[in-house]
């Protein structure tokens, strides 16, 4: 009855007009409902930040380009093999898993889940709270950040792990190989381990937390964003000829 | 305007000309109405809304990475039909018009570099982009499909960035396409099929440059132009940036 | 639509549906046709007398025991072993990079990813999966000739791989 009154107070039924208010509902609609002060004319708020960015960007690009030349090497020699022959510095990520496992694991099955899971993401995290707000909540901040640093320390240890150091016969090979060799368990079985456990781990602690979608989607989110920054820096940093790991500083010429 | 001034009279003519008035159907905003006005009439303003929240307006919201990518596409647009002018896709010729640009061609260097630093800003932005929108939530309805879409545009960006890397044909481009194709020829059934329709051979030779050229100037950047349309268009329709419930913000 | 009396009620296509079925149908079939031309028009071709076809390298007495000869043109080097010819990829099966013969080392060391092997092609380090990949070669009237249109992967060598001399 509350309701009725209040829509008849807001918007009185009279027999005369061909229109009335039907029904009130609880549920913010766009703009409409928030106040006065929530929004501002565009024209010059959002206009000149808009042009501004622009200005600033082609201005960036401009002044790098005056002092920093695109490379170019000599002419493609289809003989001669780059040494180390790296791809764009976007797939070096990928190029650096190829080194640990299996190409068709590395290449195909790895990206593949990445980019499915990635569109599948709204889907699954549907709530509509949490819209809008940096890393959610508080605890959310504290999921990512730890889950940063984790990922962080895990990963480059993981690609040590797998360096050669172990002396078979006259070549240095990495213990993977000196374990397993060219076999399923050491392309797929041992990598996909050394990929799946952390992560399973990391899901138990959040499940033991109570944590929400949200949370899950974060520290997933995470995992993929700081791994992926890791190896892509290991690729363009670290690694030399023969995709050998050096100090950046005592990176030898390439040849 | 009752200035008796020659700059405010020629002002004053230029204005209300015929000409003028044909170009812009409002008076200078700097009153609400004409403020509407200019955002409605004007064709590349109204792809922005009228009014905003001011939420979406804090630079530490969005750090305006979305617009940024847009504008390094442009960017890349421009200085790419530049290069076009000199640039030859043949195995013969590619490295040679790559050299004329470097050393002889006046400013082609510039245009190069510009290029170049534009194509890797804009791989790098427009993956901080999509890094900003999921955590600041900005994937939840009713933006999924939006998120989407942005996952799509992010394949292209890579695509288009990875097909330019191939027309230099120095050794760098090379063997990362070598490299990188490769990757795809690991995938089982289909991958080998699918690197040879990407080189149009057994390996990176005439076929591949040509075939990338094309990708690269003709097929993939309007399907890029064409998505980010609906990307945008999507972003007024799903009711401008996200932004948290009532009362929270 | 109405239903003629004793029409069982399931199966049952209106006329109107029927023609939107078939409309449909050919729709689809023409669009099918489409990328079919589409794929036949990009699919690769080979150019007769390169790469991808039946090449000669020389006579068979020219080729020491124990000896590499690379041929760059037609991307393969042929080994010569104790008992007969090896015809063997020049790409690494790891990425596609091309392994370089190290005389003094007396292996193939691939520059990318620190693939080694040795004169048979098989795996001494690294990753790549398989041992280097074959070309058929056949030995007629004292003379090698090798067969670069099949591209022969395996997973580990064996003595028939070799065309016995």
């Amino acid at each position: 009855m509350a309701e009725m009154q209040t829509r008849d107070e807001i918007f009185p039924a009279t027999p005369n007009k061909t229109y009335a208010l039907m029904e009130l509902v609880k549920r913010s609609t766009p703009s409409v409902d928030r106040g006065p002060d929530d929004t501002v004319m565009s024209w010059p708020n959002l206009v000149l930040p808009v042009t501004l960015l622009a200005i600033g960007t082609t201005l960036f690009v401009f002044v790098v380009s005056l002092f920093l030349n695109a490379p170019l090497k000599e002419i493609a020699n289809p003989d001669v093999t780059e040494n180390p022959a790296k791809a764009p510095w976007y797939f070096l990520s990928l190029q650096e898993l190829l080194l640990h496992m299996d190409p068709t694991l590395a290449g195909v099955i790895v990206p593949s889940i990445v980019v499915l899971a990635l569109i599948a993401l709204p889907y699954l995290d549907h709530a509509r709270a949490g819209s809008g707000v940096w890393f959610d909540s508080a605890r959310g901040m504290r999921i990512s950040l730890i889950v940063a640093l984790g990922t962080l320390l895990l990963v480059p240890l993981l690609v040590l792990l797998d360096v050669p150091m172990v002396k078979v016969g006259e070549n240095l090979v990495t213990l993977r190989h000196a374990a397993f060799g060219q076999t399923l368990l050491g392309a797929i079985i041992v990598p996909l381990a050394a990929m799946i456990l952390p992560l399973a781990l990391l899901l138990l602690i959040l499940w033991r937390l109570r944590a929400t979608t949200r949370e899950i989607a974060l520290a997933l989110f995470t995992v993929f964003v700081i791994a992926a920054a890791t190896l892509t820096i290991i690729g363009v940093l670290f690694r030399g000829p023969g995709m050998q790991l050096f100090w950046p500083w005592a990176m030898p010429a390439p040849h | 305007m009752n200035s008796n001034g020659t700059l405010a009279k020629t002002t004053h003519f230029i204005t209300h000309s015929r000409v003028w008035k044909s170009f812009f159907r409002h008076a200078y905003p700097d009153n609400d109405l004409d403020r509407a006005l200019v955002m409605n009439t004007n064709f590349l303003l109204h792809l922005m809304p009228v009014k905003v929240s001011r939420h979406s307006l804090k630079a530490t919201y969005s750090f305006g990475l979305g617009v940024i990518s847009l504008f390094l596409f442009v960017e890349l647009v421009i200085t790419g039909m530049l290069l076009m002018f000199y640039y030859i896709p043949s195995i013969e010729r590619a490295y040679s018009s790559m050299l004329d640009l470097q050393f002889s061609v006046p400013l082609g260097l510039l245009f190069r570099n510009m290029h170049r630093w534009g194509a890797h800003a804009m791989v790098l932005a427009v993956a901080l982009h999509m890094v900003r929108v999921f955590y600041t939530g900005a994937y939840k309805p009713p933006r999924e499909f939006n998120w989407v879409i942005g996952v799509v545009l992010l394949l292209l960006t890579l695509g288009l960035s990875f097909t330019g890397y191939l027309l230099p044909w120095d050794q760098l481009s090379f063997w990362a396409i070598t490299v990188g194709t490769n990757i795809a020829g690991a995938a089982p059934l289909l991958g080998n099929q699918i690197r040879l329709f990407l080189l149009g051979g057994p390996e990176v030779g005439q076929a591949a440059l040509l075939r990338f050229y094309v990708l690269h100037i003709m097929v993939l950047p309007p399907v890029l132009l064409a998505i980010v349309s609906v990307h945008l268009w999507r972003v007024r329709k799903d009711g401008g940036l996200a932004r948290p419930e009532e009362g929270k913000s | 639509m109405t239903q003629l009396p004793g029409t069982p009620n399931q199966l049952h296509v209106s006329r109107r549906q029927f023609i939107g079925l078939v409309w449909a149908g050919a729709l689809a079939l023409t669009a099918a046709e489409g990328v079919a031309a589409l794929l036949r028009f990009l699919a690769p071709r080979v150019s007769p007398g390169a790469f991808g076809t039946r090449i000669n390298a020389g006579k068979i007495d020219d080729f020491q025991v124990g000896s590499i000869t690379y041929f760059s043109a037609a991307r393969f080097y042929l080994a010569r072993l104790d008992n007969g010819f090896l015809a063997l990829y020049r790409k690494c099966t790891h990425l596609g990079c091309v392994v370089p013969w190290v005389e003094a080392e007396h292996r193939f060391n691939c520059p990318c990813h620190a693939s080694i092997f040795n004169k048979r092609g098989e795996v001494l380090a690294g990753p790549a999966p398989r041992p280097l990949d074959l070309f058929p070669v056949q030995l007629e009237n004292g003379e090698v000739w090798v067969d670069t249109s099949q591209i022969v992967s395996r997973e580990k060598f064996d003595e028939a791989q070799v065309t016995r001399v």
